[in-house]
């Protein structure tokens, strides 16, 4: 028992500690730091949104070298190609002369991939990420190869520019388990970002955490419990986001067009149970399900053209289903 | 659970405290109809069945709040929302799992619940509009309860007339426990005849919704007590001594009879139940019997019984053995009631009383409500009391006073139809009623009256000039219809009003005039309905059961 607990007491101190280094680097973006990491402990994608120069980019970077993770990048521009994501098979020529075919692993081979502006891409090379993102193979001439464990993806995209882009199929967002929108920073954190980024002292980042640790951390995640009520509870507000179902609100009837897919379920329960992992307990409650719920099924709640024209996002429309849905019904 | 003990135990205080308030709510509301109610129909004692369902309405939630005992799901849920984040539904689902992240969950779990005071966190959330509605339906209701209405002089009489019949009730109740107490020689026997003719007097009085229908059920009980005054169990048993004495089978019997000593009267029963194998001699006891039941009369108290050992002895239902312990028992219980006659008589008398007492409080109380509504509110007192149409004197002064007031009353009635343009009043026959404080009586023609009170007549004090007022009690009876006196005269209706323009009025002419039947007590033909009846059954052949049912029929309307 004692070394259960301080095997749950050493993941929170390191997650702990991985929060507290990252924050060090990386001034303000809390809740973003915060569910970036819930993400990646609970082993899924993260998709992040917004305007240039947020720190999305920097945010990536800091987390790989503290997690101690092995880190690439691809900037995804329009004439990428799946095989420079993937990698691709080339002829290797030995010393005798004989040639012979040989994987030349892509940058997606890595811990963390950073997909950079992701949606300037085609969608043919969007789509090699796919497999990797879901399975965390890859299959390049009839040969699947595995990824290095643990495997991200983080992605960023850019609302604004919309030129020249193209956007992320229903397929491939679905994939992302979160969709956060990093906010602009407020004066205070914007004079803070500017005196550490202007000077020439740069602090080293202290890596906290290894790959095999992680894999430990996303383990005892799984073990958290969930007592029935909060997973029906979870459930009944994924339901609640196809405007098919009966007892969906108002809001989704008038404004949705496709709800959440079961990987928004699957995406909730297993974030909720690292936050509440997180918080310092040992079971998921009502407010974590709660919490999760936005970045869990923003970007797979669908919106018709009534909510375009209205400007209705679909975190107003997840804020009348958490109003509408009961705990205990 | 233990834990959560004092939570569950203030869930339950805010449910009862809810269900106790929506019962107030509810039993309010049923006394707001009522009182609204009241203002129309007459509903005695308004403010105490207000009180009555309130009070209703706080046991029955009282007892309805046992039902509503907070479950361990439901405290468990309210727990977590004061702060628990869940934790205590968790454990409770993880109740039965042993694993180490189980219990270190639930060990988390009582840590948060000891870390906190779980019942002082949970705060009483009650709607105060659940406080506001029942107080206010409830005074509205009792405020409704003090605007005269449109029968509040007939609520105030019947309200009267329930009290006095509720004092009376009491009285006669103590005055038997006081005679029970003085003459313990009066028998078990007359004292159960005196507490039925109370519980009948109770009855009555339940049923009785006008001050006619209580006087009807005093006059009742006073009959009753009459007949049973008339009793006289020595004669009784006088008879059937000789009845016994005179069996041919039984030759002892006179002689112990005649001694009435125990021993020798027991030799000659045992002799007598021997005789009585055989089936002939039973025979002959029960045709003896049913021959001593009839020589004893109506009103004697075991002529009942012995009916009903001659006929059980005649069907063989009986032993011999089991007759003659019973009128050995019969015989016993003729000796102790003619030991207590005399106390018996005394009580009766106290009790006559006190019901001649009753009679008067009851016959006055609407003069009383009159005067005292006239004293306070200058209002004319008005009688509920229909008397039917009253017709002269031929009852002269007994009719009096209640004649006189009824008579009055419909011709106010009539006077505010007559407003309306219907005419005026709808009295038949002739006499005069009383007038001012020369109190004299005169009229002629037959007394018809849908009452006791009416037809009948009270201890006469006042000089009437159809009948010499008389000093003693005269009884009291229901007037009944006797059509066989059809034909006799009767005096013609006159229709006085005042035709208005804007009214209208039919009217058809019959070919003579018109024949009424009379009206008499039903005393004076419940003597010849009985004799016929008793002639058509033994002309007919009828079970003797059914003559029983007859006869008793009879006898009850005596």
């Amino acid at each position: 028992m004692q070394d259960e607990k301080s095997r749950f007491e050493d993941v929170l101190e390191t997650v702990s500690r991985i929060e507290t280094e990252v924050s060090r680097h990386m001034i303000g973006q809390k809740d973003i730091i915060r569910q970036v990491i819930m993400c990646m402990l609970a082993g899924g994608n993260v998709l992040l949104e917004g305007m240039p120069g947020l720190g999305k980019t920097r945010l990536v970077n800091i987390l790989g070298k503290v997690m101690g993770l092995e880190f690439s990048r691809i900037q995804f521009t329009p004439d990428l190609m799946p095989a420079d994501v993937t990698g691709t098979n080339i002829i290797d020529r030995k010393e005798s002369g004989e040639g012979m075919f040989r994987f030349q692993p892509g940058p997606i081979f890595s811990n963390i991939v950073l997909a950079d502006e992701i949606n300037r891409a085609t969608p043919k090379t969007q789509s090699a990420m796919l497999q990797a993102m879901q399975e965390k193979t890859v299959t390049v001439a009839n040969t699947t190869y595995k990824l290095p464990e643990p495997f991200f993806v983080l992605a960023t995209q850019n609302p604004i520019e919309m030129e020249g882009t193209y956007p992320l199929p229903e397929a491939q967002m679905d994939r992302f388990l979160f969709k956060l929108n990093v906010p602009s920073p407020g004066f205070d954190e914007l004079k803070n970002i500017i005196r550490l980024t202007t000077g020439n002292r740069e602090e080293a980042i202290e890596t906290v955490t290894d790959a095999e640790e992680i894999i430990q951390i996303q383990k005892a995640a799984r073990e958290i419990p969930i007592a029935d009520p909060v997973l029906d509870y979870a459930i009944r507000i994924v339901v609640a986001t196809r405007p098919e179902d009966g007892n969906s609100p108002e809001i989704v009837k008038k404004y949705v067009r496709y709800g959440s897919s079961p990987r928004g379920a699957q995406a909730i329960i297993s974030t909720a149970r690292i936050r509440a992992l997180l918080c310092g307990r040992y079971n998921v409650s009502f407010e974590d399900i709660q919490t999760v719920a936005y970045p869990s099924l923003r970007h797979r709640i669908f919106v018709n053209f009534d909510a375009v024209s209205e400007n209705v996002t679909p975190d107003m429309i997840i804020d009348g289903i958490i109003k509408d849905v009961k705990t205990y019904p | 659970m233990k834990a959560l003990r004092p939570l569950k135990t203030k869930i339950y205080l805010e449910r009862a405290i809810r269900i106790l308030l929506t019962a107030l709510i509810i039993s309010g509301f049923i006394s707001f109809i009522l009182a609204a109610v009241s203002l129309f129909t007459v509903i005695p004692f308004v403010r105490y069945r207000i009180l009555v369902i309130t009070g209703a309405g706080l046991l029955l939630s009282v007892f309805a709040s046992l039902f509503f005992v907070p479950g361990a799901e439901k405290v468990i849920i309210t727990a977590d929302s004061l702060g628990l984040k869940e934790r205590v539904i968790t454990a409770w689902y993880l109740v039965d799992d042993n694993s180490e992240i189980a219990e270190l969950q639930r060990q988390d779990t009582k840590k948060a619940l000891d870390s906190m005071n779980i019942a002082s966190a949970y705060k009483l959330k009650i709607d105060r509009r659940l406080y506001i509605i029942p107080a206010c339906i409830i005074t509205a209701a009792f405020l409704l309860t003090f605007i005269p209405g449109r029968v509040s002089g007939e609520t105030k009489i019947r309200e009267s007339l329930i009290r006095e019949m509720n004092k009376t009730e009491k009285a006669i109740e103590e005055e038997i426990e006081k005679q029970t107490q003085k003459n313990p020689e009066i028998s078990e026997e007359q004292l159960k005849q005196l507490k039925e003719a109370l519980e009948k007097l109770k009855e009555e009085f339940r049923k009785s919704k006008s001050e006619e229908d209580a006087l009807k059920a005093l006059a009742q009980m006073e009959n009753q007590l009459e007949k049973l005054k008339e009793q006289e169990p020595l004669k009784d048993l006088n008879i059937l001594k000789d009845a016994l004495s005179n069996l041919p089978f039984a030759k002892d019997m006179e002689e112990a009879l005649k001694n009435m000593n125990e021993e020798t009267l027991k030799e000659a029963f045992e002799s007598l139940g021997k005789e009585l194998e055989n089936e002939e001699n039973l025979s002959k006891l029960a045709e003896m019997l049913e021959q001593t039941a009839m020589n004893m009369g109506d009103g004697s108290l075991f002529s009942e019984a012995l009916q009903n050992l001659a006929s059980e002895a005649g069907s063989k239902n009986l032993s011999g053995e089991d007759l003659v312990r019973s009128i050995m028992e019969l015989i016993s219980q003729a000796e102790e009631n003619a030991a207590g006659q005399e106390d018996f008589e005394n009580a009766v008398a106290d009790i006559d009383g006190i019901l001649g007492e009753a009679r008067k409080a009851i016959s006055a109380v609407d003069q009383r409500i009159a005067s005292s509504n006239t004293g306070k509110h200058g209002q004319s007192g008005r009688s509920s009391k229909s008397s039917g149409n009253s017709l002269g004197g031929g009852m002269a002064g007994n009719q009096s006073e209640n004649q006189g007031s009824g008579r009055n009353e419909n011709q106010g009635g009539n006077q505010g139809e007559a407003e309306s343009g219907n005419g005026k009043g709808n009295q038949t026959g002739s006499g005069s009623s009383r007038t001012g404080a020369g109190g004299e009586m005169s009229g002629n023609g037959a007394g018809e009256g849908s009452t006791n009170a009416d037809a009948g007549y009270s201890e006469g004090d006042r000089p009437g000039a159809g009948r010499t007022p008389g000093t003693g009690k005269e009884e009291e009876y229901k007037m009944i219809y006797v059509p066989e006196r059809l034909g006799g005269s009767g005096n013609e209706s006159t229709l006085p009003g005042q035709k208005l323009d804007s009214g209208s009025s039919t009217y058809t002419e019959t070919a003579g005039p018109v024949q009424k039947g009379e009206m008499v007590p039903y005393r004076e033909v419940l003597g010849i309905y009985r004799e016929e009846a008793v002639q058509t059954m033994d002309r007919m052949e009828i079970p003797p059961g059914m003559k029983e049912l007859v006869k008793s029929y009879f006898s009850s309307l005596e």
